[in-house]
């Protein structure tokens, strides 16, 4: 499926697998603050390369979570209304800052260890 | 999906001894090198205070349980988010100390205690299950 508008709404289970990755909860995070994000964009702001971005944009894509525009030569994501609801909204937000927390706090014991 | 049916949960294993993990979560000088980036909230039953991210976000808090060494029970709200109870729990592992984090919406809490008709109101996720058993492991999974 690579439609840029899902035909229909996702399923929960696609959409929560989508999610189930920390890079990808990282890249809605990143969306929840700005309109749009391109491949090229977040791979200056996340430790992976472009094409594995592209490759999480396109998953999130599936699971209808974000929206995909073609100007020019750029692919432009952005976040759905749908299916992603309030609630999963802060799941999947309240969970990308938990890693972010327990990664900083690993690192910083695994210093001290 | 409503807020009354999320929660999140996470662990990781910390390769330090549980009183070395537990100094990293009851002192808010720690807690301001990982958990946020500026906490002016002390760790103990009652308190309440804030903590503050770069981002400009700001989260008022209250601690609601301290069990010295193992377990830490937050509530604390967003301006703009649900208010969610925050559960810190450490164990002792081969590989050092685990924390396991719980975070749910106090909405949801209140929608499990209500079903089971149990007692205290804000008491965090592991307590709540230790005390319930199976029905609330179901209830919260």
């Amino acid at each position: 499926m690579s439609a840029s508008v899902p035909q229909s709404k996702p399923a929960v289970g696609a959409v929560f697998s989508a999610l189930s990755d920390p890079t990808r909860r990282r890249v809605m995070e990143l969306l929840a603050h700005r309109s749009s994000v391109t491949a090229s964009g977040l791979a200056g702001e996340l430790p992976i390369t472009r094409q594995a971005i592209a490759k999480h944009l396109t998953t999130l894509e599936q699971a209808g979570l974000v929206r995909a525009a073609h100007e020019g030569r750029e692919t432009h994501y952005e976040l759905t209304p749908e299916p992603l609801t309030g609630a999963m909204e802060w799941m999947a937000l309240a969970g990308a800052r938990w890693d972010e927390r327990l990664a900083r706090l690993a690192r910083r014991l695994a210093r001290q260890a | 999906m409503a807020i009354e049916d999320v929660a999140v949960r996470r662990e990781v294993i910390l390769p330090v001894d549980r009183k070395t993990a537990w100094a990293a979560l009851e002192d808010p000088q720690e807690l301001a090198t990982w958990l946020a980036d500026e906490v002016e909230i002390e760790i103990e039953v009652g308190a309440q205070g804030w903590l503050r991210w770069e981002d400009g976000e700001q989260r008022h808090a209250k601690v609601e349980e301290v069990e010295p060494g193992r377990r830490i029970v937050l509530r604390w709200s967003e301006s703009d988010g649900p208010e969610t109870l925050v559960e810190m729990v450490l164990d002792d592992v081969s590989e050092g100390t685990r924390l396991v984090v719980l975070e749910l919406p106090v909405a949801r809490l209140e929608a499990v205690a209500t079903l089971l008709d149990q007692g205290p109101r804000f008491s965090g996720g592991a307590e709540l299950r230790t005390r319930q058993g199976p029905q609330m492991v179901a209830a919260l999974a």
